[in-house]
């Protein structure tokens, strides 16, 4: 087993590596150079090559690449072109938002999912299993900040309930924090919830026509310890890979959310750092968002060892 | 008198279907007395998994079964509620089946599962509700409990060496023929008065099924079990049972002791399968198939159903049911209308 | 008998081995061969749910197709401003001197524009956005589905890791991170920017029939055959494809659909002067306490328009009798 999760966090590492090259690259392949877009075609020569000496465009691009990798790994990421601050900081600030409401969202989709899929494999064709599939099929056909437009409307307009601008950290108490955070949570948690349902039910469907559960119901085993002793643990080795591929969506989605909710978080800065060619900003806030991904879905891996025993131990001994 | 551990009567399992309804079971009569081994041979397609399944009473829906009885030890299976039949599973009638790989549970230790049986059969003090069941699952079994201890004695038996530490392993830890002992032992744990083996054998390699069938019949003599085995092999048959019945398109044709049958066939599919079957006394001998397929068995027309493939079909063949006839040297009898006495014949 | 092998067939019979009375004679029933047409006929029959995908699909081609006869109004004619659903406006609007009521579905929005219009004139853009989003994976994907199964080897751990990788990583992100090496706006940048991340899909199915007419090759080489059978393999290998790649574009759209709705949204995708649906919920997002309708209806017309392609994306799935892990 360590030596899977060895193998998987090296792998991990190694990603992270190529992501880190890909954006460095990608972004200094900006048609006419980066420094030209970000000052506009009126730009004076001049003020082109101070940008580039300041920001250390001139030099050649490997040296660019070892300056540029060592600065990240002691910390330093560089400064935002158009307020001069610290891009760690600005990250610092925006990167505990946009997880709060990331993992808010996996948390009640996985909460609502879970259950849901079973309903749906076990009562299949009744009432149960229909408002699951449907629920299932609106989240996944409407993009993110519709849902969050909708909810807004529904539960911050007219009931009230909720606010539907702003973030209230969580040193303002945890209920407040909370009520920020559940309504975007939501949009981004439902198009993931509906991935999940989805193959939760399929996935028990599945197994509860596997041959070891003829074997259960061969022994007198009764139906309910079938369900959640034999069948359960088994079903749940597919969902786990879809959960962690669906994580993809939380990522995404909390883009667009944020704006509708008027959230500064990674996303918000994401996007207005394309719009003003900050590219310092931009090229931080893609790792990190990239980041975090490779993260979640190192931790799914490693969620397979507790799954699936076959994993965590290895094969055969005769 | 003690009556016969499984008496099957007339036994009909239907599947409705979108073609028509599938008779995989179309009028079955046996017995299996008490510490016998009686081998069920046929084909696939010959409706021998629908029967074990019909036996223990977990025929797969849409599948039901439409008629006759089925009696374990004088008691009516048919006429008992669910909750009553799920008691006597795995206790005093257990499954064998055929493909260890996918039989066992990938995520219960081995000695869990077999350990589970115990639990729900036999007196052992420990619960078996849901909750329980859970913390077992995740914290693992109680380990000086009783189920446990039992469990490991049962590797034992079937000759897994170390059994106390295999006991936690998980299946795909086993080797194939050691998977195989291990569902024998799961099925044997409770002593039970009968075990239907489906297939036992089949998906081993030929070595580890010799084994297998040896420890079989060296249970039996040690657990007082009967055991009802089903296969297509007749090197299987001929070698661990003591009668056999021959089936065919959901129907018996024949029924023999082994001997008997191997020497003396009567009914023509049973002749025709022994002809098919490579001898090694005889290696030059040709091989003679039987010519066609197993029917369709879906609302056969015709009375007896090798009618189409037996080179001897009359028209009245088609037309009449055939009935057991007396053939041959003691229990023997086949269900044909060209066997019997001289005057039965046609 | 105690020789080995018994004896078979005792007697003569009246009917040998195989031979049947003509009265019991047995139809042999076998599966109808059915084209592609047919089963597509046939799934649209029993999947109601597909049927109604197919319909919707159907109207909004053909409303994208013939945006400026289907649209009540011009998209940039002004009534009222904000009007609720519904509501109507009185006015002389077509200038033949005489006053004319007319009926806003959907309300109007905050520059008085009919947004049932706006709407119409939306799917235009989305639809041509969407099917070149598709156009460009598939390209892209066959392109680098073949290079990698041809070439095998490292090639094809590095292609194929890669488009993976790609595949999995939030699309929305990675269009943003497009669109800024892009360097701009408009709806060709988009079609990249989402295309991108499909090229997965495709690469993987082309790159499967690749690998096994490849080793079909092999078989054949080994029996030494000529070129006839090269071009039966082409006519086989294309067929196979076919159904799956079909499935695969049908599932895609949609999200194509959702991709280029999403960076509009985000103002980063096609210039703000046509009105895509993405861009038409962003424009109402301002004024959803007093005009919520004009966020809304969009964004219902985007919801029928990507459920109706997934439905109708399932049911040619089943139609071809695809499982679920070879086409996403």
């Amino acid at each position: 087993m360590w030596q899977y999760i060895a193998k998987r966090t090296g792998h991990a590492i190694f990603v992270m590596w190529m992501v880190a090259t890909t954006v460095f690259v990608g972004l200094r392949s900006v048609p006419g150079g980066p420094v030209r877009a970000m000052l506009g075609q009126e730009a004076t020569p001049q003020a082109v090559a101070r940008l580039q000496a300041d920001l250390g465009l001139d030099q050649p691009l490997h040296v660019q690449y070892v300056d540029w990798l060592g600065g990240m790994l002691t910390g330093d990421f560089g400064r935002s072109i158009t307020s001069s601050e610290a891009v760690g900081t600005l990250i610092a600030s925006a990167a505990p938002k946009t997880i709060s409401i990331a993992a808010f969202g996996v948390v009640l989709g996985l909460a609502v999912a879970i259950p849901a899929g079973i309903i749906g494999a076990t009562r299949r064709n009744e009432p149960a299993d229909y408002t699951a599939t449907i629920g299932a099929f609106v989240g996944i056909s409407m993009p993110a900040f519709f849902i969050g437009i909708l909810l807004a409307i529904v539960f911050g307009v007219h009931l009230g309930w909720f606010p539907v601008v702003g973030y209230t950290e969580l040193s303002e108490g945890v209920v407040p924090w909370l009520k920020s955070i559940v309504l975007p949570g939501i949009a981004v948690g439902l198009p993931y919830a509906a991935g999940v349902t989805r193959m939760m039910r399929s996935s028990l469907i599945e197994t509860l026509d596997e041959q070891y559960m003829r074997t259960a119901v061969a022994k007198g085993v009764s139906s309910r310890v079938q369900l959640y002793k034999h069948a359960l643990q088994n079903a749940m080795i597919p969902v786990v890979t879809i959960a962690g591929i669906q994580l993809a969506l939380v990522l995404g989605g909390s883009v667009t959310v944020e704006i509708v909710f008027g959230i500064q978080g990674l996303g918000r800065l994401l996007v207005n750092s394309i719009l003003e060619r900050n590219y310092p900003v931009t090229q931080m806030t893609i790792l990190l968002v990239a980041g975090i991904f490779v993260f979640m879905n190192l931790l799914v891996d490693i969620a397979y060892t507790a799954i699936d025993p076959r994993i965590r131990y290895g094969g055969e001994q005769s | 008198m003690v009556p016969p551990v499984l008496e099957v009567e007339d036994l009909h399992t239907q599947f409705p279907t979108d073609r028509g309804t599938v008779k995989a079971v179309d009028g079955v009569d046996f017995s299996i007395e008490p510490g016998e081994i009686v081998g069920l041979v046929g084909e696939s397609g010959s409706g021998k998994s629908v029967l074990a399944e019909s036996v223990l009473g977990i025929v797969e829906e849409p599948g039901e079964i439409t008629g006759g009885d089925i009696r374990f030890g004088g008691e009516s299976l048919l006429e008992m509620t669910e909750s009553e039949r799920q008691s006597i599973r795995g206790g005093r009638v257990s499954m064998v089946f055929q493909d260890p790989m996918n039989s066992l549970n990938p995520t219960l230790t081995v000695g869990e599962q077999i350990a589970e049986t115990v639990r729900l059969h036999q007196d052992t003090g420990e619960s078996v509700s849901l909750s329980a069941e859970m913390k077992r699952k995740i914290v693992g079994a109680a380990k000086n409990g009783e189920a446990w201890r039992r469990a490991i004695e049962m590797l034992e038996t079937v000759e897994i060496p170390e059994p106390e530490a295999r006991a936690a392993d998980y299946p795909h830890q086993f080797s194939g023929g050691m998977r195989q002992r291990a569902m024998i032992a799961m099925a044997l744990a409770c002593e039970p008065d009968l075990v239907v083996a489906d297939e036992p054998t089949t998906a081993l390699d030929v070595t580890i099924q010799a084994q297998i069938l040896e420890e079989l019949e060296d249970l039996k003599d040690e657990f007082d079990t009967a055991i009802l085995l089903i296969t297509h092999d007749l090197a299987v048959v001929a070698e661990t049972c003591d009668r056999v019945n021959v089936m065919y398109a959901g129907e018996i044709v024949e029924r023999a002791t082994t001997e008997e049958l191997f020497e003396n066939p009567e009914h023509p599919y049973t002749q025709g399968l022994i002809a098919s079957t490579p001898q090694l006394d005889d290696p030059d001998e040709s091989l003679e198939p039987i010519e066609g397929n197993v029917p369709d068995l879906i609302d056969i027309p015709y009375a007896c159903h090798f009618a189409p493939r037996c080179p001897e079909a009359e028209r009245e063949c088609f037309e009449r049911q055939p009935d057991f006839r007396p053939v041959g040297d003691g229990d023997h009898e086949a269900a044909c209308l060209r066997r019997g006495p001289e005057e039965d014949q046609l | 008998m105690s020789d080995g092998a018994p004896d078979f067939a005792r007697n003569e019979g009246e009917f040998g081995s195989g031979e049947v009375p003509p009265e019991y004679e047995t139809e042999e029933t076998v599966e109808e061969y059915k084209t592609t047409t047919q089963r597509i006929v046939a799934v649209l029959k029993r999947d109601k749910l597909a049927l109604a995908g197919a319909v919707i699909v159907v109207a909004f081609v053909l409303t994208a197709l013939f945006a400026p006869y289907v649209a009540p109004h011009g998209p940039e004619e002004q009534f009222g401003f904000m009007q609720e659903p519904m509501s109507q406006s009185t006015g002389d609007f077509d200038g033949d001197g005489s006053m004319e009521t007319v009926t806003h579905y959907l309300g109007t929005d905050d520059f008085g524009y009919d947004v049932l219009t706006r709407i119409v004139y939306g799917a235009q853009i989305s639809l041509l956005v969407a099917f070149a989003t598709v156009a460009f994976a598939f390209t892209a994907g066959t392109t680098l589905g073949v290079l990698a199964g041809f070439y095998g080897g490292w090639i094809d751990t590095v292609v194929m890791r890669g488009v993976d990788f790609i595949w999995a990583f939030p699309t929305i992100i990675l269009g943003v991170g497009v669109i800024a090496v892009m360097g701009g706006l408009g709806w060709m940048n988009v079609v990249v920017a989402i295309g991108i991340a499909f090229v997965d899909d495709f690469a993987r199915i082309i790159r499967g029939e690749v690998l096994s007419i490849r080793e079909e090759e092999y078989i054949t080489a080994a029996k030494a055959v000529g070129m006839g059978d090269g071009r039966i393999m082409f006519k086989e290998m294309l067929p196979n494809a076919v159904s799956p790649l079909i499935v695969q574009a049908t599932l895609m759209v949609p999200f194509a659909i959702l991709g280029e709705a999403s960076l509009s949204f985000l103002g980063l995708g096609v210039k703000p002067t046509t009105p895509t649906w993405g861009l038409l919920i962003a424009g109402g997002r301002g004024f959803i306490s007093q005009a919520w309708w004009i966020s809304v209806m969009p964004g219902l017309a985007i919801m029928a328009v990507v459920l109706a392609f997934n439905t109708l994306g399932d049911g040619l799935r089943d139609a071809f009798d695809l499982s679920e892990g070879e086409v996403n």
